[in-house]
């Protein structure tokens, strides 16, 4: 195959690319102007939706307390999930990393392949243990812990626990490629110029990982933030998350235009948040990326 | 008209040239090596022969026929990489057939083909192995069978012996020079390795920075340097800033430091570069310029020797007769004939 | 080697106690003999097994699998022109095109589930297999062709020449010398396609409809009735099926490189 030069005017590349480039401007693109068209439109359970360019959807989303309160809900949970994704995961990444290389590549499928059972599956996994006569409940009264069945479904904690436990394998996966890229003899001279193990960690290995640790919460609070799936099941109704308060715009209220306006705030919310963190990081690290 | 031409050959990546002007006339049947440091151009050169890269500028002409409009698959050029480039898919055999495949060659011929070209270079035994399955050496030499199976017209080696253990080398050199008088075929060797160009080239191109800087006999380049850059690459040389102080033809008086002597070429008053060469300087008697021995080194088949001497450092290099060597720190007085030192021009 | 501290391995134990205690919860659950979640405390039973088969959950099964295997085959076929176009040129728009065909891992399923669900019944589409399949095509496309990328970089750009210069044209050298050469990595990239595609539910919810309905969607209505050891026994069963990929996947190329890609931004 080939080019004969690098700079060749061939065509193509073009030909090459069109068909991956026609599926998503028709199924990405195409469908995308077309919800943000939708969310200017208006919707009265009368009249239904009706065409137009007016922002009376975004006034709602902005100005209203209960949409602040699903969009303050939902970002304030995909922060704590991200900040303990960060505090469990980075210290497992890092136990892996230290670990015999029969054992971690076991270990790496366990913690790895989750991420390829549908996230359906493991919510109900969270289902069953947290229930009223669930497992963890058992054990909390069997352990004298609890003298009642704690309520965990439909709680923050039950959508905390499940949530993290769906994306901790980001953080941890995010953390080992950075460590992977790490020299072990950088740790091995650490500590034969006389560094403990702790400093060693603290002033070699962290600051060099750190790459690794921000771009994992990143991925778990973005994945955190529009999660659908688990806060449905185990948040239920009364814990409305955005990504749940629009699927009820659309299918069960039918007004597709406000729920249009919710999904393209959390999209333009969730792009602006990762393009200030990426730049905030970039600045701070950016001797540890190149 | 010689058999392979390039003419002015520019090729640029972004603003570096990484070929800046070359230009080179191979006859038919020569084995001509370029030689030059890391990041010079020679593989780039060799890819626009093959036609894997398009010069900026510049012309290639095989045969009298411009070959800009010719595609790699139809320039009948064979060439050997210095990754090998064996298809790691097919056996020995098939790799080898490959190009007989592609030019049709009946089945009966081509099992022929493949079988002579293996047995040339000696691996009969093991066609029907992968390559992973072979050693570097092997590997070298089937993609060597690979190219020269399909009778191209030009032959194109780029460091096929780089990957090597140095005795395989010192063999691979000489089977590969026997093969190429054996089958007759214009050949063409990029190396880094001045031994290597020495031994196998009927000439060598000197390349410094994107150009030749000079091509010839291997005796003539080496005993001739055009300038200081060819001097230390083709072999070692003792380089002395020197003075032209008086002339009588070819035959330069020139001053350096405390010291004058005479220096064969030509140039104007005014300081020079002088060249001799380690092993052209002798121990005297009398004589000659006092100098102390620095530091002996033993080579093996020589003894190299580091000398302080008015002139500056020194080395020598005297074959190893058995006989004692000179002790560190000792007193000696060293000598050359005029012949051997050479005025460089820049 | 260093090795790891008891506080450290104390912790590590913990940490997969969490990883798989939900795995492992729905799979027992699944053995109950009892007509409501219990841990099968009194004798182990196959019957939530045996009613897999006769309910829905059989027909949303091959729905899925009709349209994973479509998407993710239909997902290989456009990515690797334009890994070829990516890793082979040089051309004007490389890097945006990249990007752009990246784009779907920054854009929440979510979004595109509601994107999609007003396009298709637009275009008339919504409700038929061709809109869902081409919905999933669009979220698998990043890891298909990243995956083909990959393993079109790894590869000796010689070899390829070499072919060439042997007198192959431009195609018999992607036939006979690259595709064999990268066929591993596409493998790899069809399963992992495959199975990210299955297993989709946020976009897809809104995308299905009744006869098209997958498996996953499936399972989410039921739940949200209410949450039966039937539905853990069709759980058991899919994380049954998941290891196995799993393993053949982890076969083929590791699996921390292989999911690099999942949810990277
Ligand atoms: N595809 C490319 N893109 C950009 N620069 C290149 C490319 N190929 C070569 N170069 C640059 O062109 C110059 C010449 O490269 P070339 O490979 O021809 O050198 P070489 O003489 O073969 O060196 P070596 O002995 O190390 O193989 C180098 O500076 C190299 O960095
Ligand atoms: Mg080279």
């Amino acid at each position: 195959m080939a080019e004969r030069s690098p700079t060749s005017h061939s065509l193509t590349p073009y030909g090459l690319s069109a068909p991956a480039f026609i599926v998503c401007a028709v199924f990405l693109a195409a469908p995308l102007i077309m919800v943000l068209a939708l969310s200017f439109n208006t919707f009265t359970m009368a009249t239904g939706i009706q065409p137009g360019f007016r922002l009376d959807n975004y006034i709602e989303v902005l100005t209203d307390d209960y949409f602040h309160l699903i969009f303050a809900r939902t970002f304030g949970m995909a922060l704590l999930i991200a900040l303990i994704a960060a505090l469990i995961g980075t210290p497992e990444a890092y136990i892996l990393h230290r670990m015999a290389p029969a054992w971690r590549s076991a270990f790496l499928l366990v913690i790895l392949g989750p991420l390829l059972v549908s996230v359906l599956v493991r919510t109900l996994g969270w289902a069953v243990l947290l229930g009223r006569n669930g497992i963890v409940n058992s054990a909390l009264v069997a352990l004298g812990l609890a003298d009642r069945p704690v309520e965990f479904m439909y709680t923050m904690t039950g959508v905390i626990v499940a949530l993290v436990h769906v994306l901790v394998p980001f953080h941890v996966l995010a953390v080992w490629a950075s460590l992977r890229r790490l020299d072990p003899a950088v740790e091995a001279a650490g500590l034969s110029l006389g560094a403990s193990q702790f400093t060693v960690l603290r002033r070699i290995v962290v600051p060099q990982i750190m790459p690794g640790i921000l771009s994992g919460s990143l991925i778990v609070f973005t994945l955190a933030a529009s999660a659908f799936a688990t806060p449905s099941i185990i948040g239920g109704r009364r814990l409305k998350v955005v990504a749940v308060t629009a699927y009820d715009e659309f299918l069960n209220s039918q007004n597709w235009p406000l729920g249009a306006a919710i999904v393209t705030v959390l999209l333009v919310a969730t792009v602006v948040i990762v393009l200030a963190y990426n730049r905030a990081v970039e600045r701070r690290y950016a001797q540890v990326f190149q | 008209m010689a058999f392979l031409e390039l003419s002015g050959l520019i090729k640029r990546f972004g603003t570096v040239a990484a070929v800046d002007g070359l230009d080179l006339a191979v006859e038919r049947g020569e084995f001509v090596s370029l030689l030059g440091p890391s990041g010079c151009g020679k593989t780039t050169t060799l890819h626009m022969i093959a036609g894997f890269v398009e010069p900026n500028a510049g012309r290639i002409a095989v045969d009298g026929r411009d070959m800009a409009a010719v595609p790699p698959n139809r320039r009948n050029i064979g060439i050997v990489f210095q990754s090998y480039a064996l298809f790691p898919h097919m056996t020995v055999a098939e790799n080898v057939g490959f190009g007989l495949e592609m030019r049709a060659v009946a089945e009966a011929e081509r099992r022929a083909r493949i079988a002579d070209a293996l047995d040339l270079v000696r691996l009969g035994e093991l066609s029907q192995r992968f390559p992973r399955q072979l050693s570097g050496g092997q590997q070298q030499r089937v993609a060597l069978a690979r190219a020269l199976v399909i009778r191209p017209d030009l032959l194109l080696l780029d460091e096929p012996l780089s990957n090597l253990d140095a005795k395989l080398r010192e063999e691979m050199r000489v089977e590969i020079r026997l093969i190429q008088r054996q089958v007759g075929i214009t050949t063409i060797l990029v190396t880094h390795d001045q031994a290597e160009a020495l031994v196998m080239s009927d000439r060598i191109a000197v390349m410094e920075r994107g150009r030749i800087v000079q091509i010839g006999r291997p005796v003539d380049a080496y005993e001739n340097p055009a300038n200081a850059f060819v001097s230390t690459f083709l072999g070692r040389a003792n380089l002395i800033r020197a003075e032209v102080v008086g002339r009588q033809g070819r035959r330069l008086r020139v001053s350096a430091g405390s010291v004058e002597f005479e220096a064969e070429g030509e140039a104007p008053d005014g300081p020079v570069t002088v060249s001799i060469r380690p092993e052209r300087i002798g121990f005297v008697e009398i004589g000659g310029i006092e100098a102390r021995v620095k530091v002996g080194l033993f080579m093996g088949e020589h003894w190299l020797y580091r000398l302080d001497s008015p002139l500056g450092e020194l080395t020598l290099c005297q074959p190893n007769t058995g006989a004692l060597p000179i002790a560190d720190g000792q007193a000696v007085r060293v000598a050359w004939s005029a012949d051997n030192a050479r005025v460089l021009h820049g | 080697m260093t090795r790891n501290g008891p506080w450290a391995l104390v912790f590590h134990g913990l940490f997969v106690a969490f990883i798989l205690a939900p795995l492992v919860v729905v799979c027992l659950v699944a053995f109950t003999p009892e007509g409501y979640l219990s841990l099968p405390t009194r004798g182990v039973s196959l019957r939530w097994f045996r009613a897999i088969l006769g309910s829905d959950f059989i027909p949303a099964f091959y729905n899925s699998m009709i349209v994973a295997t479509a998407a993710a085959s239909i997902a290989l076929l456009v990515s690797v022109p334009a890994a070829l176009a990516t890793a082979r040129y040089q051309f004007a728009g490389r890097d945006a095109l990249t990007a752009f065909f990246l784009s779907p891992l920054m854009v929440p399923h979510i979004v595109l589930g509601v994107a999609l669900l007003k396009f298709l019944s637009e275009i008339g589409l919504s409700g038929n297999y061709f809109g869902l399949v081409f919905a999933h095509v669009v979220i698998i496309l990043p890891f298909t062709l990243r995956l083909a990328l990959a393993a079109l970089v790894g590869m000796d750009r010689a070899v390829e020449w070499a072919a060439w210069s042997l007198g192959a044209s431009q195609t018999t050298v992607f036939r006979r010398i690259t595709l064999p050469l990268i066929v591993p990595g596409l493998a790899g990239g069809w399963l992992i396609a495959f199975i990210q595609s299955f297993d989709e539910l946020t976009m897809t919810v809104f995308v299905a409809s009744p006869s098209t309905m997958t498996l996953p969607v499936r399972m989410f209505n039921h739940v949200t009735d209410n949450i039966d050891p039937l539905v853990a026994a069709v759980s058991a069963a899919l994380i049954f099926l998941t290891v196995i990929l799993m393993f053949i996947l982890d076969r083929f190329c590791g699996l921390d490189r292989l999911l690099a890609g999942k949810g990277a931004r």
